[in-house]
Parts: C-alpha cells; structure tokens; sequence
C-alpha cells in the first residue's frame, strides 16, 4: 500500500526534490539524498496526515535531509581541517552554476551565506516558485512569517550581493 | 532605484538560476535505479513491520498468559486458606464443605453399597453390598403393661443376611416399628418390650413411626455380630417423612 503511494510520488516529485537538494546543498551529487528522502517517506508513511499535500510533506523531509547532510559535511570539514586536510575543504558549488554567468555565480554565493531561514525562504519561494502556503507547510510556519521572512530575505541577499561586487 | 524594483529584479535573478540538467547529472537510468532501491527498501520494511507487529502479538498473548498464571498462583492459595479461616461469618461456609465431603464418601462408596427402602413405614436402610440379596423377614413385637397383660403391639421388620440358613444362623438386624403415642408410652414407662432392664435404641423417626434397635438384639453373638455392630455404627436408618 505504502510502495505504490511512495511509487507514485517518486515519479511525479523526484526531480523537483533533487533540484531542492543541489541548492540546499550546493553539490550536484545528491542522488543518494534522493534516495534518503523517499526511504525516510516510507518509514514515516503512517504519520502522514492525508490532509496535507505530498508535494510539501516530501519536501520537508527534503529540507530535513538536507540539514542532516550539511551538519554531516561541517563535521567532516572541521576533522579536515583538525587534521590538516586543507585541500579538501574549499566549498563546492553546483558544476550547473559554474557553467553559467559570473551573475548568477555572484546570486548562488550570496544565497549560500544568508542565514538558514532565509536560506530556505529563498530557495523555496525563489527558485523552486512554491506557493506562500506551500512554504508555510514546509517550514511549519504561518504564511504571515513567510512573508516578511522572505522580504527580508532579499533585503539580505541584495545586500551581500552587492558587497560581494564591491570586494570583487 | 526603489526597494521593490530592485526585489523585482532580484527576484528575476533568482528565478532565472539554473535548473540542473536531469539528462546529463540527474539520468532515467539513475532515477529508475534509485527507485529500484526504494522499492526494495518498502518490501523489505513492509515485511519487517508485519514481523514486529507479529512479535508484538505474541509478546502481548505470553503476557497476557503470564498474567493469568500469576493470578491464578496468587488467588488460589488465598482460597485454599479460607475453610481455615478464624472468621466467624464464614462457619456456615466450613460446615457445607463437611457436608459436601460426607456426600463425597457417600457417592464413593456408592459402588460398594445398596439401599433397602420400605415405603411403607417410610424409610430407607444403607446394607454394604454383600448383603445384596438380603431378606425381610416380618414379625411382631409385645408391649407389656406392669400388670403383666400385653398392652401395644407393632411390626418388627429384620433386615436378613443372604447367606443365612437354618443350620448357620447369621446376625439379623431387627428394626423395632413404633408409632408415636406408642414410642411416648415407652418412654414413659407404661409398657416394656421384653425382659431386658434397658429400652430400644432410637434409630430414628418420621412424622408417623418411630425405628428402633432391640435391647440385646445380639445377646447370642451369632455369625457377623460384629459386621452389623459396624453398620449400625454408621447411622444406616434415614426416615423419609411420610404424606
């Protein structure tokens, strides 16, 4: 019953979700996050409330995925750096985005070192386009929050955008 | 320029990033072996959940069992105390089980006894079973007044054994049959039944007769004196009430 509920879903999300991913993460290799996020929606399945959409359900496991992947990367750069690995602690940035403009480079750096709320307001509402109350769902906040959240989420990122420019 | 033109654009920017190229880092092939395993992953959760709720089932009947077992251990040594009990209220209680234990004996030893009923003076008389082809023989008894003149008669019925002959007498048992006007003048002393100084034993009575045992009914000590000494030790006579 659950499979061919996840089953379905996995085709009409997957893509959705690993886009979500690359940004969040910022590496073109998360298939195997893709993988987590519908293996922890099967072990979750039972408390799926079928008020709720799947879209915004599966993404929020996607966002909790993610989160788990970047604490797991930051104990792994502290150890590198402990242990003198220095090379392999420069930040990776999605090949998709090296390939395009220097803009959109300068856009993606700054969206990654806004703070995580705005991170995810920004990620959510501006690239993946998602409804002011699908991102409510997501992030399990009032459409208000998300609202001004998001506002000032760009002030932020306009702001850093521009000291970037300014230092480059 | 104004904030919100600047968002605008911003937000133009932003929307204008890159989706990932699904054909070159995102494949079918990568997609369908990822949804391969997740499949698999379902199946095999799917199987371990059906195993846990299976275990939790049985888990659940050995405690539940277990459960009981212990009740049962602490309740019924509780219950076995009871008849022991120093509880006064509870004396009726004892006194039924030593009745239920003498019908026990009774019911057990139902096997090994018979029952001779007359219904006509409304009684019944327990004989053990080798005296099963028993015989009554009927005579009668005298009452004599101190004059000397026979005052009351009565039946007296004598339960006989089946081995008795002529020539090798056995112990009768004799059943004295009084009504209650003549077993009250006996007692009283207006009549006496025989030579002997003492009266007949009570062996029990109805609402019309009274039963009872001869004085020195044994005074010739014949064969099986002693087996009929052992069942009148045993209360053998019960009185039916008669209509």
């Amino acid at each position: 019953m659950s499979s061919n509920k996840i089953s379905e879903w996995y085709y009409l999300y997957n893509k959705d979700i690993y886009h979500f991913l690359v940004y969040y993460i910022g590496s073109s290799d998360v298939e195997d996050l893709v993988q987590e996020v519908f293996i922890r929606a099967i072990k979750g399945f039972d408390t799926f409330q079928q008020k709720s959409s799947p879209k915004t359900w599966l993404f929020s496991i996607a966002r909790h995925v993610g989160m788990d992947e970047m604490r797991k990367r930051k104990r792994v750069r502290m150890m590198q750096k402990l242990w003198f690995w220095e090379e392999q602690t420069e930040k990776e940035t999605p090949e998709i985005i090296l390939q395009e403009s220097e803009n959109n480079r300068l856009l993606y750096e700054a969206i990654q070192s806004l703070k995580a709320n705005y991170r995810d307001v920004i990620i959510l509402r501006g690239i993946k386009e998602l409804s002011v109350s699908e991102t409510a769902s997501i992030l399990h906040w009032n459409e208000n929050k998300v609202r001004i959240t998001y506002h000032r989420a760009l002030k932020a990122l306009q702001q850093t955008k521009e000291d970037f420019l300014y230092e480059r | 320029m104004k904030d919100n033109e600047k968002f605008h654009d911003l937000e133009r920017n932003i929307r204008s990033l890159p989706e990932p190229d699904y054909d070159k880092q995102f494949t079918k092939e990568t997609q369908n072996r990822i949804h391969e395993n997740v499949l698999q992953f379902a199946s095999s959760y799917e199987k371990k959940k059906k195993r846990v709720t299976m275990m939790k089932k049985i888990s659940l009947g050995l405690v539940s069992v277990a459960a009981l077992v212990l009740f049962a251990i602490l309740t019924l040594p509780i219950n076995k105390e009871r008849p022991s009990s120093s509880d006064p209220n509870e004396q009726t209680t004892t006194d039924e089980n030593v009745v239920d234990h003498e019908k026990d004996v009774i019911d057990q030893n139902k096997g090994t006894e018979i029952l001779y009923e007359n219904t006509e003076y409304g009684f019944t008389f327990t004989l053990p079973k080798s005296w099963g082809d028993y015989q009554i023989v009927t005579d009668s008894w005298e009452g004599i007044s101190e004059q000397n003149n026979t005052m009351e008669h009565g039946p007296i019925l004598s339960i006989r054994h089946p081995q008795w002959s002529e020539e090798k007498p056995r112990q009768d048992i004799p059943i004295l049959i009084f009504t209650l006007t003549q077993w009250s003048s006996l007692e009283k002393g207006e009549f006496h039944i025989g030579a002997a100084p003492v009266g007949p034993t009570l062996l029990g009575q109805n609402n019309e007769y009274v039963f009872a045992l001869p004085a020195r009914y044994n005074f010739a000590f014949l064969e099986g004196y002693e087996e009929v000494e052992t069942i009148l030790a045993n209360q053998p006579l019960q009185p039916n009430e008669k209509r």
